[in-house]
């Protein structure tokens, strides 16, 4: 699993690769998303077009990452989440589609 | 526990679920039409398949699928039940086993042929029944089931709401919350509400902690026991409560609740907000979105729920409660070893006690010891399971038997609930395996043979337990030709183990159970090497139980295993000999006889006492053990015990009283002594032995 962070004028971009975004990895990834928002004042962009497999800690942590920025007043969205992108059909199927609420679809 | 003793826990339960399944073809074949043994195994097969999936048997979770897919074929008509099918699903289960026991070189051999007739078998049925439609397979044979009244269409839709709320560390516990709900939507619709107010910000976060939580509405022709078997595994690491919701009023009519009271029971809104949303006549879940009092999610979760109270109908499937839970043997045996220390630590108080002479303190000891009997029964209660566990196998062993040896066998159990320590019947399981192949083997005759006898060309092997005091005994009878006792003395002197004038009976019959012994003149697949009652003789002895056989030339042979109810904690009679006390078991103590000094000599002599008329050998416990001739003044006690039918006279020293023994097996090198069971000290300030006479 790799994490690259891409700064432009108006947001911070974290874009998740590689392995599957499950529980044995969902540790890293937890310490890469603090230290990609720490200090920061944009909105962040969060690109999941690479991202195969995922679990619950995967939904668990960006409910987590938005409930974080939105007590700073900043926003999350998410890139490459089309449709039927794994991360859409398993937060139906685990009652949390609410991970995505406001999260839209960020233009590339 | 963590994940390992999870995935032992799956694989104790996938081993009895295939028993199940064995049993269930079986019956099948005879009632080739119960719809009730079909839906029975196809829901095996599923539970394997999904909690297979969730501790890593993949491939057996795969191969289950396959199978799975067939006896759904069977269910929905489109496929009969044949000897084909069964015999196809008895191989699959064999496979399964073997992937569930890591045997995967012998899985993988078996499994390509399977597949591919299991494949077969479903293309023909489908070929079949677009040809024959409406007059189901008749022509090939085939025996179908009823199709026009499906069980599980038939059956009606209910509601249940699951409230899950996993322990942070379930993850660390193996345990995929996916494939949890991958098995719920399999019962049939599913909608799901993740609460995640608790889930903490970034700072907080341990990412692989779990901190959410769900409440889940599942509208299903399944029962509350199905969905429910889906948290199996979990339930250890979760808060979980099972309901079903009422999909009917009072008069029996399909009851719709209002989108509030939904809203409101699953706590996303407050009940006194129901009312002024709904003065604003609009849609209720519209303008409770409005209002933002609820969240999108939460309104769609709710509106699911609706629609899925709508679609149930009437609600008629009742409740079915799990009554029982399943602990690891373990546990148990720890359990059963506590109590076993509180027995002798309790022993040791009241010893104390009348020692002390403080009768408040015997008082308190007394009520002790009444409490540490209940406790122990208790303890000792939990461990008895019924024969039935044991004798599961035996009806496919016999089916596959008859098959190989091309001989007609009827298998006949009875007494299944009589029940056992768990220990004993786990240990019990080989020696009756033994004793049925050599049954169908050299037993029962060929068809043509019983047929020339007389006979039904069938044999029929009879297995029947019942409890006979503090013993259980198991009879294996069968209709067969009997023991051919000429052929087994002319062996035994062959091999030098009589001498060639022996004539007696009994003495021929136990040579069976000689080592190496056989009469087979050819070595088949299933027996004839001489090797297995040899083996049955000394796992029972292990048991402290013993065999005995009945034979009759032309009528057949039964083989009785005799074994204690439980081996761990028995009632004794507490002796002292030479110093050392000895503990014999208490339930074949017939009675106590005194035996003055002045009467010594003579009966020292003879060897044996006259009691009531019956002549009672005497064994001498000081000699048998070595510990000197005694004070040959003092008087000493005969303890007259019946040893299996055979009544025997101990020579002890003193009486001592009733004693509860805990029995500990000795370590392998002392298990060669012959006359003691097992030991434990210190009890007192004493050694104490059971003594096996």
């Amino acid at each position: 699993m790799s994490v690259i962070v891409m700064n432009d004028s108006e947001n911070l971009t974290i874009r998740v690769a590689g392995r599957p975004a499950t529980v044995a990895e969902i540790d890293e990834l937890g310490d890469d998303f603090r230290s990609a928002i720490a200090g920061g004042s944009l909105g962040v962009v969060v690109d999941l077009s690479e991202v195969g497999k995922l679990d619950v800690t995967f939904l668990q942590l960006l409910v987590s990452l938005r409930a974080t920025l939105a007590r700073a007043g900043r926003s999350l969205s998410c890139r490459g989440l089309s449709p039927d992108h794994p991360a859409r059909r398993q937060a139906a199927a685990l009652g949390l589609s609410a991970a995505f609420d406001g999260c839209e679809e960020s233009p590339r | 526990m963590n994940f390992e003793d999870n995935k032992g826990l799956f694989v104790e339960e996938a081993r009895e679920l295939l028993e199940a399944i064995e049993a269930k073809l079986l019956e099948l074949e005879d009632r080739p039409r119960d719809e009730a043994i079909v839906d029975d195994v196809f829901r095996s097969l599923h539970t394997i398949k999904g909690s297979g999936s969730m501790f890593g048997f993949d491939e057996m979770t795969a191969f289950a699928h396959g199978l799975e897919n067939l006896f759904d074929d069977v269910r929905k008509g489109r496929l009969g039940v044949t000897r084909e099918v069964i015999g196809l699903t008895l191989e699959s289960v064999d496979c399964l086993s073997s992937l569930l026991e890591g045997r995967d070189d012998e899985a993988a051999r078996a499994r390509g042929s399977i597949e591919s007739r299991l494949e077969a078998v479903r293309r023909g049925a489908g070929a079949n029944a677009a040809d024959t439609a409406g007059s189901a397979g008749a022509s090939k044979g085939i025996v179908p089931i009823d199709a026009d009244d499906d069980a599980s269409e038939a059956g009606l839709t209910n509601v249940y709401r699951v409230r899950f709320k996993p322990d942070a560390d379930i993850l660390g516990r193996g345990v995929k919350i996916e494939n949890l709900f991958a098995e719920l939507a399999e019962l049939g619709d599913v909608a799901a509400v993740a609460d995640a107010s608790r889930v903490p910000e970034l700072d907080g976060l341990e990412p692989s902690s779990l901190y959410l939580s769900w409440i889940v509405d599942v509208s299903t022709t399944a029962s509350e026991a199905d969905v429910s078997s889906v948290f199996m595994f979990v339930e250890d690491y979760a808060e979980l409560r099972i309901e079903r919701l009422s999909v009917v009023d009072a008069e029996g009519k399909p009851a719709v609740p209002p989108i509030g009271e939904i809203l409101a029971a699953r706590g996303a809104l407050a009940r006194d907000s129901i009312a002024e949303i709904r003065g604003r006549q609009k849609p209720f879940g519209e303008l409770a979105l409005e209002s933002g009092k609820v969240s999108k999610p939460e309104l769609e979760a709710a509106l699911a729920e609706q629609r899925m109270a709508k679609a149930a109908g009437r609600e008629r499937e009742s409740k079915k409660e799990s009554a029982s839970i399943r602990v690891r043997k373990e546990k148990l045996d720890y359990l059963v070893d506590a109590v076993g220390e509180l027995v002798i630590l309790q022993a040791r108080l009241r010893q104390a006690a009348a020692e002390a002479g403080l009768d408040e303190f015997s008082g308190i000891a007394e009520d002790l010891s009444r409490l540490t009997d209940e406790l122990r029964d208790a303890t000792m209660n939990i461990r008895m399971v019924p024969l039935d566990e044991s004798f599961s196998g035996f009806p496919r062993l016999v089916h596959d038997l008859a098959s190989q040896l091309g001989k007609e066998l009827n298998l006949t159990v009875r007494g299944g609930s009589t029940e056992l320590d768990k220990n004993i019947i786990e240990s019990l399981k080989d020696p009756l395996v033994h004793i049925v192949r050599n049954s169908a083997d050299h037993g029962v005759e060929a068809p043509d043979e019983r047929e020339r006898a007389g006979k039904p060309r069938a044999g029929t092997i009879t297995i029947e337990a019942r409890q006979q005091g503090s013993r259980v005994e198991i009879e294996i009878a069968d209709d067969g030709a009997g023991l051919d006792l000429e052929r087994i003395r002319e062996r035994g002197v062959e091999r030098g183990l009589i001498d060639a004038s022996e004539r007696d009976p009994e003495r021929i019959k136990q040579l069976i159970f000689e080592p190496g012994f056989s009469t087979a003149r050819r070595t088949t697949g299933v027996s004839g090497r001489g090797v297995g009652m040899d083996v049955v003789m000394s796992n029972l002895r292990r048991l402290r139980g013993d065999v005995s056989i009945v034979s009759e030339r032309g009528r057949g042979t039964a083989i009785t295993l005799s074994i204690p109810l439980t081996l761990v904690i028995v009632d004794g009679l507490l002796v002292r000999v030479g110093g050392v006390h000895y503990v014999v078991n208490l339930s074949q103590v017939l009675e106590c006889v005194d035996e003055p000094a002045a009467d010594r000599a003579g009966r020292a002599a003879r060897g044996f006492i006259d009691l009531r008329g019956r002549t009672v050998p005497i064994v001498d416990l000081r000699a048998r053990f070595g510990l000197g001739r005694g004070d040959d003044t003092a008087d000493r006690r005969l303890v007259i015990i019946d040893d299996d039918g055979s009544v025997i006279a101990l020579w002890v020293d003193a009486v001592v009283g009733k004693q509860q023994v805990v029995i500990k097996p000795f370590t392998m090198d002392l298990r060669q002594i012959a006359v003691i069971a097992g030991a434990r000290w210190p009890l007192s300030s004493t050694r104490e032995r059971s003594s096996r006479p």
